[in-house]
């Protein structure tokens, strides 16, 4: 195990990844550990996938001016990295004249916060643009630069890209403290549970988990707690589907419902936003997905329950007490940077990345851009996505490709190959899921699952008993047969 | 384009038991280049997971295993040198001018047929298709995607098995886990009665003490990275759980059977018409879908409970085939439209052309719900062409009545409507 480095950033969500590949444009020696048995954390993989534009974020805030700064550098960014990323704009829907008023109220505050295309509109307007709206509405709101993105593939790509210019990825590494010296104060390493790295700064981007590192440290004036969202994936080309995000009013704690059109044209409804306790538990439960269900129905009555492909909980890395997102270099304790108490961290992720360089730079650290930085980074050709001559040509290069897996998605065993052995390699079966969409399809894995499994073991050079869903201790088989 | 183009008389989508009948069927009504496209490495689809017997006793007059079953069309086959293109995916149809578009580990590969057989088969439904809350973790499966892990693959997917549903695989799957050394410890059914075969309740549940909970369901289950429990609770008449009949049963792994639903991405490729009710293509008495030269056999079209009678119906779509192909298959212009009534959920065939039928035509169909001593009739306008009495229908096996070519080709109009008529009713 590497045991020193300049720094070591702590989780690899959607803010771990992209400080590690914004530092890895530097001469540094950086290493990013994340507890889990994949990237992603716990948030940023399991969301509504949508980049905000900051325009309902609080004035003159940090949260704001890191949002949209991103919204507007992720176009490129998408590029760069070969992410999947479409600017589809958001439609909030008002059912009343209080709602219509409460509407002027956010585009006010969007134009300040740097939305100058926000657009109201009439009742008709919005039945133009997406006609499965309930015919009962009586105006809207278009934001425009709300977008939407491939999210694991864009947290595959920030890693992939560090990975490439230098960064060192230590999966399965759980981060139990942060060891200060004992005179002055400063960072001189941290404590894992596969032993201690030599560093010189820590980033604290935990997440959920972030007050238990600061407190470590003796700084932590807060506390994490985890608040829930339930969601249906609905089934792909379904007549209703909006081409918008389409959006209730806000309630005073989340954005509330959304209907969200994916990348893979599936149609995400929900979340619900629950506060909860255990910071692991992502349950689902029914009361809460019929509610969910009846909101959205008020925004586009033909939603059917029968379309559902799958429902899933995702969790949300809540701070109390609610302040500006917290990213700064703590006085009296050197070395220590934290980036916490972020919400929406993948909309925010590139902003926040290039701040955090910039505290760094202030706090001393010596930071020489390399000459030979590689800035792109490609994904893995997807087997769906190809016309019929592209698969031929790519089945003759190599024939794996000829043998589809997941016949729902149409992943072939090549995409699995590569996704097991590029970058931080999948080394479960979620991993593979959320990589390639094997298993995400109508049968849920039902045919892949097995022959997944199989080229798991086979690849990692294990038994089939080994392989997980994610996590140890989420072994897909008890044993072998008898005898 | 190097891609590889091919050209055959009769292309058969799938080699399970429907695509293995019809193959063997076309070569014997004289089309010379008959193939099957395959995905799997092997011939015999599903029945190659099925090592239990139970298999053929209609059709063979023997009791035989799944495997056992496939070898006798696959050495058929084999000897009538009907082509195997294995390991070779199709991806979509050209309806229009029937060519099938498919992957191998050769490249891309196009099919041109003169008719096309589409016997896919069908998928297991989903845990999220009948949406049980609660977490997600590892050790839930479909009961097929068990025995796949377990009779192919040879492993048992768990120790102490809740399953959900009483559908065949579940049952059959209660009896394979608990000979492997798990602990089946319930079935649970949200209907007040079996999905499938009496005799799979008799041979693979009572036979091995495991108990059944009719009405009921699972309402949540729990654990954070394998399965540790799951609730239960009783249903309603509208199949609610009901407040306070909660319990709770330890287990380490899910099993779901909770239905099948024909597997037709393929065939909305080429833009057949499909049943809402069956999920599958509609179909004549000659097996034709509504897309002309394109016929369809088997699960593809309806789920059925015996391997025996897909193999009966796949023949009649293998025989078609190879007549359209050569261009004998008799046409006839009055369509007469087979209608499900009183009791009865769906109807295959959907379409009679009479005038143009040439065999016996059974038709299959399923009840809505269990009924006692009824009287299964079908109708066109006043004139009875089917009567016959059955002690008890469910809707777990598969009912059929057969009309004689002749009475069908006399038709003149109307639709055929078949009811199943309980006695107190008829009084």
């Amino acid at each position: 195990m590497k045991n020193e480095a300049d720094i070591v950033i702590v989780g690899a969500g959607a803010i771990g990844s992209a400080i590690a590949r914004e530092l890895s444009r530097y001469d540094l020696d950086v290493i990013l550990v994340e507890r889990n048995e994949d990237i992603g954390g716990y948030a940023s993989k399991c969301n509504s996938a949508t980049l905000c534009s900051g325009h309902d974020a609080p004035l003159n805030s940090l949260e704001t001016r890191l949002t949209s700064a991103s919204n507007r550098a992720y176009e490129e960014i998408c590029k760069k990295l070969d992410v999947s990323y479409k600017r589809t704009g958001m439609i909030y829907v008002a059912h009343n004249e209080e709602e219509l008023v409460r509407l002027r109220a956010i585009k006010k505050k969007a134009i300040l916060n740097g939305e100058y295309n926000a657009e109201t509109l009439s009742k008709e307007k919005v039945h133009e643009l997406e006609p499965s709206i309930n015919p009962d509405i009586v105006g809207g709101l278009l934001i425009p630069n709300e977008a939407i993105v491939d999210v694991m593939e864009l947290l595959l790509a920030f890693v992939e890209n560090a990975m490439d210019n230098g960064v060192t990825l230590m999966l399965e590494t759980k981060v139990t403290g942060i060891n200060t010296d004992p005179v002055d104060h400063h960072v001189v390493s941290v404590s894992t549970d596969k032993g201690d790295i030599k560093c010189k700064f820590v980033i604290n981007a935990a997440a959920i988990y972030a007050d238990a590192l600061a407190k470590s440290v003796g700084f932590c004036d807060y506390y994490n707690y985890p608040r829930t969202g339930q969601f249906y994936v609905l089934d792909k080309n379904l007549p209703y589907a909006p081409k918008h995000i389409v959006v209730p009013l806000p309630t005073p704690i989340s954005r509330g419902r959304l209907l969200t059109p994916s990348i893979e044209g599936n149609l995400l409804v929900g979340p619900s936003a629950d506060n909860m306790t255990d910071r692991e538990d992502t349950k689902t439960d029914k009361e809460t997905l019929d509610s969910i269900l009846k909101d959205c129905r008020k925004m586009i009555p033909a939603i059917s329950p029968m379309d559902s492909v799958t429902q899933f909980c995702g969790v949300r890395p809540a701070i109390y007490p609610k302040t500006d997102w917290r990213i700064r270099a703590i006085d009296g304790c050197k070395g220590y940077i934290e980036a916490v108490g972020i919400n929406q961290g993948i909309s925010g992720a590139p902003g926040v990345a290039k701040y955090v360089a910039e505290i760094l730079d202030d706090e001393g650290l010596e930071m020489i851009e390399k000459k030979n930085w590689i800035s792109e980074r490609k994904a893995i050709r997807r087997f769906a996505k190809m016309t019929e001559e592209e698969r031929d040509a790519v089945i003759r290069e190599n024939p794996k490709f000829g043998n589809i897996i997941c016949r729902c998605e149409t992943v072939s065993e090549g995409e699995i190959i590569e996704a097991i052995h590029k970058g931080p390699g999948a080394r479960s079966v979620d991993a593979i899921k959320r990589r390639l969409r094997a298993g995400m399809g109508r049968c849920q894995g039902g045919f892949c699952g097995p022959r997944v499994v199989e080229i798991l073991a086979r690849e990692l050079n294990v038994s089939p008993e080994e392989i997980c869903k994610n996590e140890k201790g989420s072994e897909m088989l008890a044993r072998e047969n008898r005898k | 384009m190097s891609n590889s183009e091919y050209k055959y008389d009769v292309a058969v989508i799938g080699a399970g038991p429907a695509g293995l009948a019809a193959a063997l069927a076309a070569k014997k009504e004289g089309a010379e280049k008959v193939v099957l496209i395959e995905r799997d490495f092997r011939p015999g689809g599903i029945l190659e997971q099925c090592v239990h017997t139970g298999f053929g006793l209609k059709y063979f007059g023997e009791e035989l295993s799944g495997p056992e079953y496939a070898y006798r069309f696959i050495k058929k086959c084999e000897d009538k040198r009907i082509e195997m293109m294995l390991n070779t995916m199709a991806l979509n149809i050209d309806g229009a001018n029937r060519v099938i578009h498919a992957v191998n580990q050769n490249g891309a590969v196009q099919i041109k047929a003169g008719a096309i057989v589409l016997s896919m088969g069908c998928r297991e439904r989903t845990r999220a298709q009948i949406v049980i809350p609660g977490s997600r973790p590892a050790g839930i499966y479909t009961a097929g995607t068990a025995q796949r892990f377990c009779n192919v693959q040879n492993h048992i997917v768990g120790r102490e098995i809740v399953i959900v549903g009483s559908g065949d695989i579940g049952m059959i799957m209660a009896r394979r886990m608990t000979l492997e050394g798990a602990k089946v410890k319930a079935v649970v059914e949200v209907m007040p009665y079996l999905a499938g075969l009496t005799r799979n309740r008799v041979q693979c549940l009572d036979d091995f003490g495991i108990p059944l909970y009719l009405s009921h369901t699972v309402v949540n289950i729990e654990g954070k990275r394998r399965v540790n429990r799951v609730t239960v609770a009783k249903v309603d008449e509208g199949r609610q759980p009901i407040k306070g009949t909660e319990f709770d049963i330890d287990c380490d792994t899910v099993l779901l059977s909770v239905g099948l639903i024909p597997e037709n991405e393929v065939s909305k490729s080429a833009g057949v018409e499909l049943d809402p009710v069956t999920k599958g293509p509609l179909v004549d008495q000659n097996m034709m879908t509504r897309t002309p030269g394109i016929f369809a056999c088997g699960n593809v079209v309806h789920v059925n409970d015996l391997v025996d009678n897909v193999s009966t119906e796949s023949e009649i779509a293998g025989d078609s085939a190879a007549k359209f192909a050569k261009g004998t298959l008799k046409g006839a212009d009055n369509e007469i439209s087979v209608k499900p009534g009183t009791l009865v959920r769906y109807m295959v065939p959907r379409f009679i052309e009479a005038g143009g039928v040439e065999r016996e035509t059974k038709m299959y169909f399923r009840v809505t719900e269990p009924a006692k001593n009824v009287t299964i009739e079908a109708k066109n306008g006043e004139e009875t062409l089917y009567h016959s009495r059955k002690k008890f229908v469910n809707p777990g096996e598969i009912e059929h009545i057969q009309i004689a070519a002749d009475q069908l080709n006399r038709l003149k109009g109307g639709d055929i409507v078949v009811n199943v008529i309980k006695d107190e009713e008829a009084r």
